[in-house]
């Protein structure tokens, strides 16, 4: 359990500019172990989905590298499935169809029968057994990612990479899906990467959160351990004392990101506490303006 | 249908105002051949082409229940014949009825069906060709660069100037007996010379604007390159596949006429041009008949490419 199963060393990411080298990602270090679940946050545009593309072998390192079971990671492969910020669902297939295709292609081992039943197990899991025949367009945001989800999950991949996997859903359908996510994971327990900016969905899904500095040459700033029993609920880790302590280290980190020339320490906290006064205020307000 | 109602009689209105004037424009015009046709001859002209095409066909029903009886006749004899040679002891040797082709001329209806033959053999000898060239053009940044001087070189070429040396080809590589004539090879392949182009270019721009995220899911599950293309890059352009589908068989139908006038091919071009070249006032409402033929034709065509290209779109539906 605890070897290095996927293992960043030195991995830094340049791009060519006009105005010369851009280096967004520098030094970047980590080990993470099979079967746990990491979520990275950071400022938007500080390199995550850089470093995210990285592991998928969409993009290779310009200097380190990052290693898989001990194998350098050189192209994308269906051992590292992602799953995408959009979804990106083939429009022409129905949801049935883009769940077959990726198991057809991956899941060689199976016959095609069990290929059949395997797509329809997974859509079945994320609760889409009603809308198989449905083009993505047809379906609502939510269940779009569900399928995504699906299809991601079901060629049984190494590691799982999630790049803001809820981030343009309602407030609600979020926590639905983060609580499937969660009970699905538990039962596969693969390993993930999940890049959020929802700070309640990396405490209650992740073991560890790493933190990333500002770009440009963005690092690893620090990294927190979420150290709540599995398996999590929501309600539960609502009254947990420790769940609100690591939520304001993670928020006073976020902050002290942003810049030098952001008020000290003391005034930060009154800061954070009514930033979440005001986050409760429109959650509520949305369970209201729903009922 | 509030709204059709509208659309409808304001369509006839102007429809009405265009006859009359047409009418009165018409007849203010004298040609060497008489007057300019008007709306009446035109209508006119139409009924007589009908007729033509109705006597044409009595006469070539006459010919061929003529041809019936003959042949009857004919094994009639070669039975008498046989018996005969069997009594006589000799050989025989049966011969084949072989009925003359009815040499009547095309009638108007055919040479409209002969013109949709040309335009649509032209048109998918050039569909074969731009469409798999578009997708390669398309996946591959290099013979993208590499074609695209030469596409733009030709694209904007007159059917007219390849005509010469598509004829010379064709009656070099065209031997005499084969089974096609010359005059439609030559205007199918001038045809597909010119409907090439914006197949070939729409096809290539659908490929390569394949989003980026579908190309990633191909990447990410490692598809193999057949089920890339058709799968993934195929369906996303199809949409632009068919929108220069559409345009190819409009300039396609348009070419044709030229093509048909120069080449004598027997459909409506060769039609128009003998009847000017027999000039009378009758042949002017004939002339007229043809333009509007073949408006209504290519008005047809490019609503049934609509329609195909509506149907294959999976998300502008
Ligand atoms: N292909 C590219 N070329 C140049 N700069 C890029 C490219 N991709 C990303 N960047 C830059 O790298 C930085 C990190 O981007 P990204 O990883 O997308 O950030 P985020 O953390 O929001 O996912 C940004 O400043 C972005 O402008
Ligand atoms: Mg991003």
């Amino acid at each position: 359990m605890n070897q290095p199963y996927l293992e960043f060393s030195d991995v830094t990411k340049t791009f060519p500019t006009p105005k010369g080298e851009f280096v967004a990602v520098e030094g970047v270090n980590l080990r993470v172990h099979e079967g746990e679940f990491l979520s990275i946050m950071g400022h938007s545009g500080c390199g995550k989905s850089t470093l995210l593309n990285m592991v998928a072998g969409m993009s290779r390192c310009s200097r380190g590298g990052i290693a898989l079971k001990g194998r350098e990671i050189v192209a994308p492969g269906p051992d590292r499935m992602v799953v995408f910020q959009n979804y990106s669902l083939l429009p022409w297939m129905t949801v049935y169809e883009n769940i077959y295709l990726a198991v057809k292609t991956c899941r060689k081992d199976l016959s095609k029968q069990e290929q059949k039943e395997e797509s329809e197990r997974y859509l079945e899991m994320v609760g889409l057994s009603h809308a198989l025949k449905r083009l993505p367009r047809e379906i609502s945001g939510g269940m779009q990612q569900r399928a995504s989800i699906a299809r991601a999950l079901a060629v049984h991949p190494q590691v799982l990479l999630l790049d803001e996997p809820f981030g343009a859903l309602d407030a609600l359908t979020r926590e639905e899906l983060q609580e499937e996510l969660l009970t699905i994971w538990e039962a596969s327990r693969c390993t993930v990467l999940m890049i959020t900016h929802d700070i309640d969905e990396a405490i209650l899904l992740s073991d560890r959160i790493v933190m990333m500095t500002n770009g440009p040459a963005a690092g690893i700033g620090t990294i927190f351990d979420v150290p709540f029993l599995r398996p999590r609920h929501r309600e539960t880790l609502l009254e947990d004392p420790g769940f609100y302590t690591l939520r304001n280290n993670v928020l006073s980190f976020l902050y002290q990101a942003e810049g030098p020339e952001l008020p000290s320490e003391p005034e930060n906290t009154i800061m954070y506490a009514e930033a979440y006064q005001e986050q409760e205020d429109k959650e509520e307000e949305l369970v209201i303006g729903d009922q | 249908m509030q709204s059709f109602i509208k659309t409808f009689s304001l369509s006839l209105v102007a429809l009405l105002i265009f006859l009359g004037a047409w009418d009165v424009f018409a007849k203010s015009i004298e040609t060497s051949l008489g007057t300019f046709p008007t709306p009446a001859s035109t209508w006119s002209a139409f009924q007589d082409l009908w007729t033509e095409y109705e006597d044409e066909r009595a006469k070539r029903k006459e010919y061929e229940e003529g041809m019936a009886e003959k042949e009857k006749l004919h094994y009639e004899r070669q039975e008498r014949r046989r018996v005969r040679s069997e009594e006589l002891g000799k050989e025989f040797t049966p011969r084949e009825f072989k009925p003359a082709p009815y040499a009547g001329k095309p009638t108007y209806p055919e040479q409209i069906m002969r013109s949709l033959t040309t335009v649509f053999f032209g048109f998918f000898l050039a569909s074969a060709i731009a469409i798999p060239l578009g997708i390669f053009c398309g996946m591959s940044k290099g013979l993208q660069t590499a074609l695209n001087p030469i596409i733009q070189l030709l694209k904007p070429v007159s059917p007219l100037a390849w005509l010469p040396l598509v004829t010379l080809v064709v009656s070099a590589k065209l031997s005499a007996d084969a089974n096609m004539e010359k005059s439609f090879v030559i205007s199918a392949v001038v045809v597909a010379l010119c409907s090439l182009w914006p197949t070939l270019i729409n096809t290539a721009l659908g490929v390569a604007s394949v989003s980026e995220d579908h190309l990633n899911v191909a990447r990410v599950l490692n598809v193999p390159t057949h089920v890339k293309i058709f799968r993934i890059v195929l369906p996303s352009a199809l949409p632009y596949i068919f929108a220069g589908l559409r345009i190819s068989l409009g300039i396609g139908w348009m070419v044709l006429i030229a093509a048909e006038m120069l080449a004598q091919n027997p459909g409506l071009g060769k039609f128009v041009w003998d009847m000017f070249q027999n000039g009378s006032s009758k042949t002017l409402g004939m002339i007229m008949a043809a333009v509007i033929t073949i408006g209504v034709i290519g008005l047809l065509l490019d609503r049934m490419m609509y329609l195909l290209e509506k149907v294959f779109s999976y998300e502008r539906g």
